[in-house]
């Protein structure tokens, strides 16, 4: 299955999760999610996530400057992005829980 | 909020890729737009990329990349467009979607790689289309436009300009002239080519009734030899039963040499210091002879020939070859 296709309904709750623990800059948070093992995981994608997330209220943003090079802009979850990371999450391990069910019971007949 | 200053300017390739994506925004309201194009800017500051191939690798084309943003970002392009345009140019991105995978991007990376090369063979091929109406010869190499190697050298620098530049230009330009180079190459393959055949025709002469050997060589004389390793004298016909001529006959005629058709050797023209043609015989080559096997008896030919040809009114009258 092409995952691409797949990462589209859950690219919210990834971007939320690799921020959850400390903030990140836009580059950042496209590696942390390939690292994490999204490896198909698209620039645009995650920069328009961030974008709609922020603009949902759900992140908050400040600028500093880098050693190396740019400006960085960090995004970092507030109040309403962790209670939105936490509502997802139950609604994702949800959907998990019944689609295993589903493999394994086609599995198992 | 807006972060329009960078402590080191992007390389080209990425000014580049982001005046295109901020091409591809247009219609985005201008708040969004920019803060996309900031975070893009930022983004291609830390890929640090100097290539436009390395950038389309990664992110994807220009237009790949705005649609894939626009789509996350839940932001609906041009508010102006009408709904048909807009259902229209989500179907586009649908489609494009479903064509966008690594693989492709590395293609289509590649083919960017040899737009370049392309550019030249187009400025050399429309001169060779106009050269190529009086056949392809005129067309290879330099073509041969003016019939003066100068002008036309000076054309041919021209025009791969002009295809190079126009390769660079806006998109609608470099789209006209593709157009114009593939047409270029119809008609240069289609071109007249019987100039090629004609050269080749030249090259491989055919004789009427003189013997080339594959080599080229041609062959002047015949010498026998029988199983013994002993020059002989033979009478040889052709396929048809005529008695050969390797093409000395009408020569020795003509020389009033006494000769008799199809026995061979045959004696050589020579002319003498006194200008009086004469024929000679001529000392056979050294050869070895194969021993043959023993088991049956000197060869002979058992096939007996349809014609009986007895031009000495001889008694040569089995086979073609006679061993004494």
């Amino acid at each position: 299955m092409d995952t691409t296709q797949l990462l589209k309904g859950v690219l919210d709750l990834a971007v939320l999760a690799v921020l959850e623990g400390s903030d990140g800059y836009g580059y950042e948070v496209v590696r942390r999610l390939r690292d994490g093992g999204l490896e198909e995981v698209g620039d645009a994608s995650v920069y328009g996530t961030l974008r709609r997330l922020f603009q949902a209220g759900a992140l908050t943003s400040y600028v500093e400057p880098s050693d190396e090079g740019p400006h960085r802009k960090y995004y970092a979850l507030n109040k309403r992005g962790r209670e939105l990371l936490k509502t997802m999450t139950v609604r994702w391990n949800g959907f998990s829980e019944t689609l295993d069910r589903l493999i394994d019971h086609r599995e198992a007949s | 909020m807006t972060m329009t200053t960078h402590d080191r300017p992007l390389s080209a390739a990425s000014s580049a890729y982001l005046a295109a994506v901020g091409a591809a925004l247009a219609g985005v309201p201008d708040s969004d737009r920019q803060e996309l194009l900031d975070d893009l800017a930022e983004h291609l500051g830390e890929l640090g990329h100097e290539s436009d191939t390395g950038l389309i690798e990664r992110l994807g084309t220009p237009e790949q990349y705005a649609a894939e943003l626009l789509a996350s970002a839940g932001i609906e392009p041009a508010a102006r467009a009408g709904r048909a345009r807009l259902e229209l140019t989500e179907r586009i991105r649908t489609a494009a979607a479903l064509f966008d995978s690594p693989g492709l991007r590395r293609m289509r990376a590649f083919t960017i790689d040899l737009r370049p090369g392309w550019w030249v063979a187009r400025g050399w091929l429309v001169l060779a289309a106009i050269a190529a109406r009086s056949g392809l010869q005129d067309a290879l190499w330099l073509p041969n436009v003016t019939a003066k190697p100068v002008v036309d050298f000076a054309l041919l620098v021209g025009a791969v300009v002009v295809s190079v530049r126009i390769g660079r230009g806006p998109k609608w330009a470099a789209w006209i002239a593709t157009g114009l180079g593939i047409v270029a190459l119809v008609s240069v393959l289609s071109a007249d080519r019987s100039y090629f055949y004609r050269v080749y025709d030249q090259q491989s002469p055919v004789v009427p009734g003189v013997l080339i050997e594959p080599n080229g060589n041609q062959v002047t004389n015949i010498f026998p030899f029988d199983a013994a390793g002993k020059p002989t004298h033979v009478f040889l016909f052709d396929q048809d039963g005529n008695l050969l001529d390797i093409g000395n006959d009408e020569a020795l005629r003509n020389a009033g040499v006494p000769f008799i058709s199809g026995v061979f050797p045959q004696l050589q023209l020579t002319t003498d210091n006194q200008g009086r043609t004469r024929g000679v015989p001529q000392r056979p080559p050294r050869v070895s002879i194969q021993q043959l096997p023993q088991s049956g008896t000197t060869p002979t030919t058992t096939k007996k020939t349809a014609n009986t040809v007895t031009p000495l009114g001889a008694t040569a009258t089995t086979a073609p070859t006679s061993v004494p």
